[in-house]
């Protein structure tokens, strides 16, 4: 038997029982989404969707989800790039530190917030003594709380996207004319770009589902601080079939929004 | 556009201590083995790794003096910096690449287009011009990252070997391209290598560094007779020739010919190992195809073997034992036969 005849056989040789696991990890993952899609009420899917409250839920979770992303972006990649260039001590305890909301159940994040930022909150009572500003229960609250469970993502895969850019670019960039500022635009960023669509796209998608920060931080208030998580645990409690057409249009956006991301940026990365 | 320079590096497992000066449009070639401190040599030049201690110099600027504590980053210094690896900037086509340092030093766009055009074609490779760097041959790439680098006149070209990753027959194009844009340029150049052959066609002046020190400076032709070190004597030595060839022999340009096993037609390079050549008290019979009688004009000591120089026509470099030295009785002035086989003469389209 030839050498490649052998190696043929081991790649495709697998332990017994793991294609069985396999199918059964991938219809665990996907029944459900077949399911919400099986019973969704499409008869009267029109009439929910253009139902005032739900656009309203819609619009509130677009708005937020797209702030937070790009307060997480304008903050996240700076907090990124640091991480991953500078040397400094203590660096390692920052970085354990700033992916700590990555693990955080969301609810204690929410409780976090509210004791940084609440009324009575450890920065929130000057907030609210200096300048009469409240934060809970706000808009805003919702940003921030989104903000604070999602820009982990960011930060995370564009440190890595850091990682991996050949520092001997910059330099060849630096004596070609090109000042630090010119370099980060020029050359740095375009190069992490495929790190920093996908850990954009990741931040959207984690910030568009937030739940029990939001819940906790900002609360439910419609119009406010109701996102579509948060209308979608309401409904669920009198009115399943709308809980179902709202589930399936975050399903929707969620989706749309991941592949626009791939369509826009992949192909572009790989020529 | 001369540099002068004296960079004194510091780290913890390595010190690098280098005193240079290089007069305008000069090429010197930076030998050494690994480790030696070729590349923080350039980079210190460039500005992109401290110095701890040195002046540096070019073309009337003070780039940096530890003394007086002036320091200019790399993006103000005049330098042009090429890798063994392109490095070209994957987002951007070639022309794009050419146009980046003219378009960082604040040229208007149209303008800094046009002078990479410019580039482009001067290194024949203006009809690539709209290619990213993934659509280029390694040689192509390599081209356009020297227009990058002197796109904008630099007073010191940093070459890390540019010509390491290329293929036997790209490297030729590649080094002819340079030969030319060097043999016309004012600019100062540093060409960091492992190849005796860029070094002996492009060099003016090799300098040897081991272990962060200088150890042999001068014309490649001084140092090839009269290495100081084995590693010089392995590295340097080896004859090269142009001249032209029919088809069975090579006629060089500098007197006598050679056969080499096989010949093109037309320019070539032709190169021998100083170990291939023999010599003979009395004309040698068999089967050598070159056979010639000279007298010998140095004998170096070098490492484990000795280095003899012969007059030529052609002019050669020959590795003997010592004991065939002795055998031999070698002395400046004494007359001897060399031979070489066919089959150790390498002639390459030039």
């Amino acid at each position: 038997m030839t050498a490649a005849g052998v190696t043929r056989r081991r790649r495709t040789r697998m332990p017994r029982g793991m294609p069985l696991l396999a199918a059964l990890g991938a219809a665990f993952l996907v029944l459900p989404l077949v399911a919400l899609v099986w019973r969704a009420p499409w008869g009267e899917l029109a009439a929910r969707l253009t139902d005032p409250t739900t656009l309203e839920a819609l619009r509130l979770s677009l708005v937020s989800a797209s702030t937070a992303t790009a307060l997480s972006v304008v903050l996240g990649v700076p907090l990124a790039w640091v991480l991953a260039r500078a040397a400094l001590p203590g660096l390692r305890v920052l970085r354990a530190l700033v992916t700590v909301p990555l693990v955080l159940p969301p609810v204690v994040g929410g409780v976090a917030l509210l004791l940084l930022l609440g009324r009575r909150g450890l920065a929130g009572q000057y907030l609210d003594a200096w300048f009469g500003v409240q934060i809970p229960f706000t808009t805003l609250a919702v940003v921030i709380a989104e903000a604070f469970v999602a820009m982990p993502f960011l930060v995370v895969s564009v440190e890595g996207a850091l990682r991996g850019v050949d520092r001997r670019a910059e330099d060849a960039a630096a004596t070609l004319g090109a000042g630090p500022w010119y370099v980060a635009r020029r050359v740095t960023l375009p190069a992490v770009a495929p790190g920093l669509a996908a850990g954009t796209a990741l931040t959207f998608a984690r910030a568009l589902g937030e739940f029990g920060a939001t819940i906790t931080f900002a609360g439910s208030l419609p119009g406010t601080t109701q996102t579509m998580p948060l209308a979608i645990y309401l409904a669920m409690q009198n009115d399943p079939a709308a809980a179902i057409a709202l589930s399936l249009v975050l399903l929707a956006t969620s989706a749309t929004v991941l592949v626009a991301l791939r369509e826009r940026w992949v192909p572009a990365v790989r020529s | 556009m001369s540099l002068a320079a004296r960079v004194a590096v510091r780290r913890e497992t390595f010190a690098l201590d280098v005193d240079l000066g290089v007069p305008d449009g000069g090429v010197v070639a930076v030998l050494g083995p690994n480790g030696a401190g070729k590349t923080t040599l350039l980079r210190a030049l460039a500005g992109l790794s401290s110095v701890d201690e040195g002046r540096v110099e070019a073309g009337g600027t003070v780039w940096e003096d530890t003394a007086s504590g002036r320091w200019l980053p790399p993006e103000r210094r005049g330098v042009g910096l090429v890798f063994s690896d392109h490095l070209l900037f994957g987002h951007l086509t070639a022309l794009q690449n050419v146009a980046f340092g003219p378009r960082a030093r604040g040229v208007q766009r149209e303008e800094a287009r046009r002078r990479a055009q410019t580039w482009l074609d001067k290194l024949g490779i203006g009809d690539l011009a709209a290619r990213r760097p993934s659509a280029l041959s390694g040689g192509q790439a390599q081209r356009v990252a020297l227009a990058r680098a002197l796109a904008t006149e630099p007073a010191v070209l940093l070459l890390d070997e540019p010509l390491a990753a290329l293929d036997a027959s790209t490297r030729v194009e590649v080094r002819r391209a340079l030969a030319d844009v060097l043999g016309e340029r004012r600019t100062v150049c540093l060409l960091v290598t492992h190849d005796p052959v860029d070094a002996t066609l492009l060099a003016d002046r090799v300098v040897v560094l081991e272990a962060g020190a200088v150890v042999q400076d001068g014309t490649p032709a001084e140092l090839a007779r009269a290495p100081r070190t084995g590693w010089t004597a392995r590295l340097l030595g080896l004859n090269v020739y142009r001249g032209v060839a029919d088809g069975t022999a090579v006629a060089l340009d500098d007197g006598g010919r050679l056969v080499p096993a096989e010949a093109p037609v037309g320019a070539v390079v032709v190169t021998v190992a100083p170990g291939a050549i023999a010599l003979h008290a009395e004309q040698p019979h068999g089967s050598p195809r070159n056979v010639w009688r000279t007298h010998v004009t140095t004998v170096e000591q070098a490492g484990s073997v000795v280095r003899v120089g012969l007059a030529g026509p052609p002019a050669a470099l020959a590795d003997l034992t010592s004991g065939a030295a002795a055998e031999l009785g070698l002395a400046p002035g004494v007359e001897v036969w060399a031979s070489v086989k066919a089959n150790e003469v390498h002639a390459e389209p030039d």
